[in-house]
């Protein structure tokens, strides 16, 4: 376990899911007819309200690259991936995941076989488990800082600028006014 | 031209050559985990991973195999474009590329650089939807950033108190971007 700055426990690692689900006979064509409208009404995607998603990523995948004079596979593979980076234990992630946007999951995953709804999050945990494949190799460039810990880095990196030039230019009694203003609006970011 | 390009989600699925998967399914095992992977000498990566999907598996029920056979899927967070990071990986890491896709069918080696280009955008997946909680950031700027958030904690704790002349002087002679 490593600790921030000020001592609190971050977590050890963050964490990723890889899941492939079969998609029914019409789910590529309704799947991408939604993507089209999240390209147009982002908000739609609903993802923006979790501090937890560092990254997530959808492909429908209904056909493969022949290589060479082999038959790769025999029929269309007709299969949705679904990949996903968080910074949260993955049981709490899924729950306030299924909490969040159990609309958005039943819309895209509606498309898929045997997806069994939204209800709880014991279902969708067990759809995701039964789905998911074992990553062989993970590789972070910053393992242990949490989305909430890089949002919050980059929001007083950005200050940091405006404190840096006023260090500059300001008298003694303005920079401290500016100061205190940064930490009223980032004490909790630091 | 690539600098100051957005993340960019590649994700790309190749064929394991039969009779190899146990090879590379132990070979990714041994793979090293962060800073000393083969992926933290490529500058651009912000989340690299390697997976091995469909085929057939030892959980009799487990789930509808959604590929017939074995495939690897590597998928990367890269502020870069692919056709670049693709290069860039053969270039920086062509003796990891060469034994990891090594065990995949028809891969050309890293030493032919246009053909391991072209096998890998043959094999890349167009992302239909992805989002990114920082989509402009680099590595080195999230890096800089937290480096700097805690250089702050710091100073907060070590100026509490002191007047504004002492505040402004110790800011300047630390200013940790400056």
């Amino acid at each position: 376990m490593t600790h921030d700055t000020a001592g609190r426990p971050t977590r050890p690692a963050n964490g990723a899911l890889t899941v492939i689900t079969p998609l029914a006979r019409r789910g590529p064509v309704w799947l991408k007819a939604q993507f089209i409208a999240t390209r147009l009404w982002p908000s739609l995607k609903g993802l923006q309200h979790f501090d937890s998603v560092f990254f997530s990523n959808w492909n429908i995948i209904t056909r493969l690259p022949a290589v060479g004079d082999e038959v790769i596979e025999r029929a269309s593979p007709r299969v949705m991936l679904w990949e996903v980076a968080y910074s949260a234990e993955v049981d709490p992630y899924i729950e306030s995941f299924v909490h969040g946007i159990a609309a958005n999951i039943k819309r895209i995953w509606g498309t898929s076989l045997g997806f069994p709804g939204s209800s709880s999050v014991g279902i969708v945990r067990d759809y995701i488990d039964k789905h998911a494949w074992d990553i062989g190799h993970l590789y972070w460039a910053y393992p242990h800082a949490t989305v909430r810990t890089i949002g919050s880095a980059l929001a007083v990196a950005r200050e940091h600028e405006f404190l840096t030039e006023a260090a500059r230019s300001s008298t003694p009694e303005e920079f401290a006014r500016l100061y205190r203003g940064f930490l009223v609006r980032r004490g909790a970011d630091l | 031209m690539t600098a100051g390009w957005p993340q960019t989600s590649i994700s790309v699925l190749t064929p394991v050559t039969r009779g190899r998967e146990a090879e590379l399914h132990d070979h990714l095992r041994s793979l090293p985990p962060d800073e000393k992977s083969p992926f933290a000498r490529l500058d651009s990566v912000h989340l690299a991973r390697l997976v091995l999907v469909g085929g057939p598996n030892g959980v009799p029920g487990r789930r509808r195999k959604p590929l017939a056979r074995r495939h690897l899927l590597f998928s990367v967070v890269a502020n870069r474009p692919p056709e670049a990071f693709f290069e860039e990986l053969r270039s920086t890491c062509g003796a990891d590329a060469d034994r990891i896709w090594g065990c995949c069918n028809c891969y050309p080696g890293a030493g032919a650089a246009t053909a391991f280009v072209d096998y890998m955008e043959t094999h890349r997946l167009p992302a239909q939807q992805t989002y990114f909680a920082f989509p402009d950031a680099t590595v080195s700027q999230i890096e800089s950033a937290l480096a700097l958030r805690k250089q702050h904690a710091l100073f907060a704790i070590s100026a509490q108190g002191v007047d504004p002349v002492e505040l402004l002087n110790r800011f300047r002679s630390w200013d940790g971007g400056a």
